[in-house]
């Protein structure tokens, strides 16, 4: 009866063998490995499995079978999470018909063959998050995405992962008031000032607490406003002035939302009061605008301390690309954010562990740890050096980018 | 082109081949037609006596092709005739309303050995409206219109997106389809509303949905939406659709291909193929005006060229085309009990050279090429 049973417990073993020579695994040597995490190693050496990361360290047994990437002396750290990409969409980013458009969910617009992820892989972005545009007081959803994937379904990895509103002023570009000749369009409308965009929010906000409350659940909009005041969604703000700012926090604790600050040009006039309601906060773009262009414009002033400042504030700040394809690189931003006073370890985490944890994702990216998705960067030196280039992007545990 | 007034009660047409497409080609065979049907099709030559005679022995008979999305009929300067854009869905507007059976492009139309075909509305509205199958040719309007509503359209193409009307995005105008089949799910019948319930009767009752959709990224959302819903549906366009042709075939969604005819790489060319070898059921189309009718032939041909089975070819025209319009009972191939929709062709079908010589439908001769 036991040689049975061993004999059996053979049998049931020799597929799992078969299988485990089957799947293919990567090694990669490296002569420092910034974990992010922890404190960087030494000589160290990743193993990675099925897209994932199957151990990480030192002195770890290579597999006969493995196919090795020795990066020698080179850099090691994890791909970059950009909380505010380019994003691969095609056509208008926002759905102009009205104001308010929960129901618009960026991820349902995705194009896997834009030309945009081209350039988001060759600097080491391996995750981001794509949002509606601003022209809407509430633009709709957000995606954390890869770039990656044949269809927009296989690029996605976090539905609905936030609910993008716009306090700026770009919502009121365009409106026109219908005073004098009768509307031709839908752009007679409100809002047309600051004040205006922050009533029709509260009223909002007013109208989904009253459809929580209520027995009939049937209109979606409503539900997805519900569902952001019920801590479901985090809301992410779009603000720029430092009156905004301090509306913004106002706002999340008269209607107690889980609130997220986008761009926050001011951030370093209200550092405290951000850092004391510990909001995390999401800078970009950073470019510097030149003569003429969009000087009319709110918030074009490029602040390159505001990242020192909040974060020695103590808030938590990822640096980004601020949704512009012509912005700087997210390794340039940290090393700028470094030079104007950011600490080291903050700077480097604002572009890959702090975005991952605001993203809601912080359990598959961010940082090099067993069992996170093998999203790994080899550089040729240090993270922050102007000098330095981005040798090869493994994404899910596959080379998607060389460089030359 | 010579028009019969009154078609004979009984005809016979003895051919050198018979292209059936649903039971292979039969050499030397004779079709006899009654009231317009098929009623027999025979392995032997000779015919009952009596009976008028349409003798083509040394001539391909082949059924009426079929063409599965174009805009023919609709007169006049067809881009305002086939898009009301003034509201983005308009589920309950009819193509078969505009139709005119007696255009000028119907009538020249039949040379090109095309019998039937499916009249859509366009690309310009998220839901445009109900589609109809009709012949190009009827004494009554019983004879002509196969289907007078066959199935909804929706567009996911960029180009039902408007500046100055919802949708103005690709993100926009998902949410206004999932909102419309929301409504409909949930619409109750105490309300009667014209629009709701055409789409009602699409999300509840297996209506077709004919979704055009080009590029990956439209397919990709159009199949979403059709899983999502359980929508019995039917892709338009699918230029792009070998790149996810394993997802389309897996969904078991047949497609009305583009004109083969509009692209010139060679990379565009092949794409049709692999569709088709991935197990995709493919029907050809003109898109009439955007290229003519009588070219429906050479796209299959096209195709042929560039490696698509001839058999799969020839019932991309005919049958598999019938059965994606629901009209199989009636026109498609040559069998017994079918329409007598009939081309008398100079040789193999799917041959360059091959001329349509003579149309028939509902046992009408309709067209006749004239002797140079």
């Amino acid at each position: 009866m036991r040689t049975c049973v061993i004999l059996l417990s053979f049998l049931l073993l020799i597929p799992a063998l078969a299988q485990d020579e089957q799947s293919e695994v990567t090694a990669i040597k490296a002569g420092k490995i910034l974990t992010i995490s922890g404190s960087p190693i030494t000589d160290g050496i990743i193993l990675i499995k099925d897209g994932k990361i199957a151990d990480i360290g030192t002195g770890i047994e290579i597999p006969e079978n493995a196919s090795v990437i020795n990066a020698g002396q080179k850099i090691v750290m994890p791909g970059l999470v950009d909380a505010s990409a380019a994003p691969p969409v095609r056509g208008d980013l926002n759905e102009e018909h009205k104001e308010i458009t929960p129901t618009v969910r960026i991820s349902t617009a995705l194009d896997p063959q834009s030309k945009v992820l081209k350039r988001i892989v060759q600097t080491g972005t391996t995750t981001l998050y794509v949002s509606p545009g601003l022209r809407n007081v509430i633009a709709g959803l957000g995606a954390v995405v890869k770039p990656t994937g044949k269809i927009p379904k296989e690029m996605v990895i976090k539905e609905d992962a936030a609910l993008t509103i716009v306090m700026s002023m770009d919502p009121t570009y365009g409106n026109q008031t219908p005073r004098s000749q009768p509307p031709r369009n839908f752009y007679f409308r409100r809002p047309t000032t600051r004040m205006a965009i922050i009533w029709m929010l509260r009223k909002s906000f007013f109208d989904a607490q009253k459809y929580a409350a209520s027995k009939e659940k049937d209109d979606p909009e409503m539900q997805i406003l519900a569902s952001a005041l019920d801590d479901k969604i985090p809301v992410r703000l779009n603000v720029r002035r430092a009156i905004n700012i301090r509306t913004a926090l106002k706002l999340a604790d008269e209607y107690d939302f889980q609130l997220i600050l986008d761009e926050c040009t001011e951030g370093y006039k209200v550092a405290e009061e951000i850092a004391e309601k510990q909001v995390p906060v999401v800078l970009g773009p950073f470019y510097y605008y030149p003569g003429s262009l969009g000087q009319s414009r709110e918030g074009r002033e490029v602040n390159w301390n505001n990242a020192g400042i909040l974060t020695k504030a103590g808030a938590k700040v990822a640096l980004t690309s601020g949704a512009q394809a012509q912005s700087i690189d997210l390794l340039t931003a940290a090393a700028f954010a470094v030079r104007h006073g950011m600490p080291r370890d903050k700077a480097l985490k604002a572009i890959t562990a702090t975005p991952a944890e605001i993203l809601g994702v912080a359990d598959k990216v961010g940082t090099l740890e067993k069992g996170k998705d093998a999203d790994i960067l080899i550089l040729s030196g240090d993270p922050l050096e102007v000098t330095t280039r981005i040798e090869k992007v493994i994404l899910n545990g596959k080379i998607v980018y060389k460089a030359e | 082109m010579v028009r019969a007034a009154d078609a004979p009660q009984h005809l016979a047409i003895r051919a050198g081949r018979i292209w059936t497409v649903t039971d292979g080609v039969i050499k030397d065979g004779v079709i006899i037609i009654k009231n317009g049907k098929i009623q027999a099709v025979r392995k032997k030559p000779d015919v009952p006596e009596g009976m008028k005679l349409l003798d083509f022995s040394d001539r391909d008979v082949m059924p009426g092709l079929i063409d599965a999305h174009c805009h023919i009929g609709l007169s006049l300067d067809i881009y305002s005739e086939i898009d009301e854009t003034v509201l983005a869905v308009t589920p309950d507007m009819q193509i078969i309303d505009a139709f005119n059976p007696l255009a000028d492009d119907v009538k020249k139309a039949l040379s090109s050995g095309v019998t039937t075909v499916l009249l859509a509305p366009g690309n310009k509205n998220p839901v445009a409206g109900q589609t109809a199958v009709v012949k190009l040719y009827g004494k009554t309007t019983k004879d002509r219109v196969l289907k007078r509503s066959g199935g909804v359209k929706f567009s996911l193409r960029d180009d039902a997106l408007m500046s100055d009307r919802r949708p103005t995005s690709r993100a926009g105008l998902l949410a206004l389809i999932r909102e419309e089949l929301n409504n409909a799910k949930t619409h109750k019948d105490d309300k009667p509303d014209l629009r709701i319930e055409v789409l009602k009767s699409v999300v509840d009752a297996n209506f077709p949905a004919y979704i055009s959709a080009y590029t990956v990224d439209e397919i990709a959302s159009a199949l979403t939406v059709i899983d999502e819903y359980g929508l019995n549906a039917v892709l338009i366009g699918a230029e792009e659709g070998d790149e996810i042709a394993q997802l389309i075939a897996k969904q078991n969604i047949p497609v009305i291909y583009s004109p083969v005819l509009l692209f010139s790489r060679d990379k565009d060319l092949k794409r049709v193929v692999k569709m088709a070898d991935s197990g995709i059921k493919i029907a050809f189309s003109s898109k009439s005006p955007r290229t003519p009718l009588s070219s429906l032939r050479t796209s299959a041909i096209t195709a042929v060229k560039y490696g698509l089975d001839k058999e799969v070819a020839l019932k991309g025209l005919t049958i598999n085309a019938a059965q994606i319009l629901g009209v199989a009972k009636r026109v498609g191939s040559i069998q017994r009990g079918k329409d007598a929709d009939l081309v008398i062709i100079s040789g193999d079908p799917l041959q360059p050279t091959s001329t349509v010589e003579m149309v028939i439908i509902n046992g009408n001769i309709v067209y006749q090429r004239q002797k140079i």
